[in-house]
């Protein structure tokens, strides 16, 4: 124990554990829970996350960050980071710390056996690097999944932005820039379809993270077409969710039976289909006569 | 050498103005600890109240084994729970709820040996424990320590037992201050005693171990308010003398303010309890004022003009420089930080 004062956790560590006490509201705190969750990951082989080459860009890049402050209650490399994760790094020991770092770089070790594995028989088709926003993405996009409060998909796009800003990574990116995420092509899908959709629900988050969320759920889905949900988190915000909200709950109005009300929307189409035919309509009097309606029966 | 500075010299400085000491006297608690001479006793002043070289030799309770501690080795940590399930509640709060962290250092509390004592109980404590304070001991929330945690507990005592009975003349002479504190404890009432202990477990050489693997770095300097809120919580269902306590509460308010003190006037709760048990356990710092909120931004102004000054000092002094007590103890081995000191003594508050 003599020597603790110099101990100092990894960069790579450090953020893990940070993203996983912050996003993680429903669990406490607990070690145990987040060695189990660190396991998780690494037995996941379709997610290099804890790969070398990522794991090693990840703490060159955290190593530029200085918060430039120093204070007399926390040891150096505490007071490294940000204010808003001080607190939360004195929460483990440095013997925590260690068992958590063997963990981790045994994955890697393993990890690296299986690349070389799969390169060999051709068999995976994983990426052989990875960008920093990517693999930010993917770790609180897995640490959602891992806390299971997803109650539905416009939810989830919602949750990864809060975890974004929750994480303060803005407070870390004003002084150290994450190198831009690769414009691959499901982050071109997806910026075109938010084009393309008529909503304005997305502007608020910057497109930096945005662009982390669609790499990082290709990487996790394995698809590249990642589809655009509407947040509809308030209705007021972005006129097109409030319309979307609006016809559906006009089918709902139509018919109680959920069977015809599925029929209904097969027939009409997507809400989206619908907004787009609303707000594209040029006769602005069929506008007006649609929003009373709408309005009215609201 | 001629003409060359004698740094050890006493140096003729002012005190900083935490340690000025108002020439008052102090009511007298009834505690046995007080013996005054009839000399001292007319100037209204402690015998103790001072460091005493001659102490060591009045000391007459000495270090032995007690019968808690027997039964609790002997029936392999199943009988007198009741002091060592105190101690983990203490240790648990104190390492900020991190259970390995926390059952390493009881441990560690428990076995001693470390140059500094926390198992400064009396025959009896045990029994006082397990029934006036037996609120105390059912907390929820709280998790306990496993079976074989406990056979380790019963263990470390036993080691501890077992140097007591064997071990040379070391373990049985303690350093001056030591044996004095030792005195106080045990010549307290068991009801303080209670509170005494656990503030020494939080100042003790395995919490600042403890602290330094999480992190932190002396607490008692900088984090002092969420120390003495722990504490407060680890005494919670203690007896206090109220009366008493509001008088040394008030004396302590007096120098504060004079001080140009804020940070105490939100934080009563638990902190006239705190000041009255150091008043006791460490007599020399009864009137010493403390620092609550030693931030830039803190709305007290004593304690942000203090912040200030020791960050001076930070910023000459480099990182690996053990933690002493900053302005007094950085001593005879660094001279020139002690010249540099200096100014910042000369600060007026």
């Amino acid at each position: 124990m003599a020597d603790n004062s110099h101990y100092q956790p990894p960069h790579y560590l450090v953020f893990l554990w940070i993203s996983w006490s912050k996003l993680n509201i429903r669990n406490p705190t607990r070690f145990s829970r987040w060695l189990e969750y660190l396991d998780l990951i690494a037995c996941h082989s379709s997610l290099p996350l804890f790969r070398v080459s990522i794991l090693k860009s990840v703490d060159l890049w955290l190593g530029k960050f200085s918060s430039g402050t120093r204070h007399g209650l926390w040891l150096p490399w505490v007071a490294f980071y940000p204010d808003s994760w001080r607190s939360y790094c004195t929460r483990l020991s440095s013997h925590d710390w260690e068992r958590a770092q063997t963990r981790i770089q045994s994955a890697a070790a393993t990890g690296t056996q299986e690349v070389e594995q799969s390169s060999t028989s051709d068999i995976h088709d994983l990426p052989t690097s990875m960008d920093i926003g990517t693999w930010i993405g993917a770790i609180v996009l897995s640490i959602l999944k891992h806390s299971k409060r997803h109650s539905k998909p416009s939810q989830k796009v919602w949750e990864f932005m809060w975890a974004v800003n929750n994480l303060q990574v803005d407070e870390l990116l004003e002084s150290i820039p994450v190198p831009e995420v690769e414009p691959t092509k499901a982050v071109t899908n997806f910026r075109r379809a938010s084009r393309e959709s008529h909503h304005t629900c997305y502007e608020q988050y910057s497109p930096v993270t945005l662009d982390w969320y669609a790499s990082a759920m290709s990487l996790t889905s394995g698809t590249d077409d990642i589809k655009f949900i509407p947040l509809e988190e308030d209705e007021y915000s972005c006129a097109s969710c409030r319309m979307a909200k609006i016809f559906r709950s006009l089918v709902k109005k139509v018919s109680t039976s959920t069977k015809h009300q599925l029929v209904i929307q097969e027939l009409v189409g997507e809400p989206n289909h619908f907004v787009d035919l609303f707000f594209h309509s040029r006769n602005t009097s069929q506008q007006l006569l649609l929003r009373r309606a709408f309005d009215s029966n609201h | 050498m001629e003409g060359s500075i004698d740094f050890y010299a006493t140096p003729n400085v002012r005190l900083p103005p935490d340690d000025h000491f108002i020439e008052q006297d102090f009511p007298s608690f009834g505690t046995s600890y007080a013996r005054q001479d009839v000399s001292t006793a007319q100037e209204g002043r402690n015998q103790r109240d001072h460091y005493d070289p001659h102490f060591a030799s009045l000391v007459t309770i000495p270090i032995s084994c007690l019968k808690d501690d027997e039964d609790f080795v002997s029936r392999d940590g199943q009988l007198s729970r009741g002091r060592p399930t105190y101690l983990w509640l203490v240790v648990y709060r104190f390492c900020g709820q991190n259970y390995d962290l926390a059952v390493q250092t009881w441990l560690k509390l428990l076995e001693g040996g470390t140059g500094d004592d926390i198992w400064l109980w009396v025959d009896g404590d045990e029994e006082v424990i397990s029934i006036e304070n037996y609120q105390l001991l059912r907390r929820e929330n709280t998790p306990m320590p496993t079976p074989t945690e406990w056979r380790n507990a019963a263990s470390a005592l036993s080691r501890r037992l077992e140097r007591i009975r064997v071990g040379g003349s070391q373990d049985r002479e303690e350093p001056v201050h030591l044996a004095e504190t030792r005195h106080r404890v045990q010549e307290a009432g068991s009801r303080v005693r209670l509170p005494m202990i656990s503030w020494i477990v939080a100042s003790s050489k395995a919490m600042r171990d403890a602290d330094a693997s999480r992190g932190l770095n002396h607490r008692e300097r900088w984090d002092l308010q969420c120390l003495i809120s722990n504490w407060t919580h680890t005494v919670q269902s203690c007896w206090f003398p109220a009366a008493t306590v509001n008088d040394v509460f008030q004396t302590f308010d007096d120098a504060m303010k004079r001080a140009g003190h804020t940070c105490h006037d939100g934080y009563r709760h638990g902190l006239k309890e705190w000041i009255w048990m150091r008043s006791l356990l460490i007599p020399d710092q009864r009137y010493k004022v403390v620092y609550l909120s030693l931030t830039i931004e803190s709305p007290c102004k004593a304690c942000a003009a203090r912040y200030l000054q020791v960050l001076m000092l930070y910023l000459v002094v480099p990182d690996d420089l053990p933690c002493t007590p900053m302005l007094v103890g950085l001593g005879r081995s660094r001279p020139p930080f002690y010249l540099l000191t200096i100014p910042l003594h000369l600060a007026n508050l």
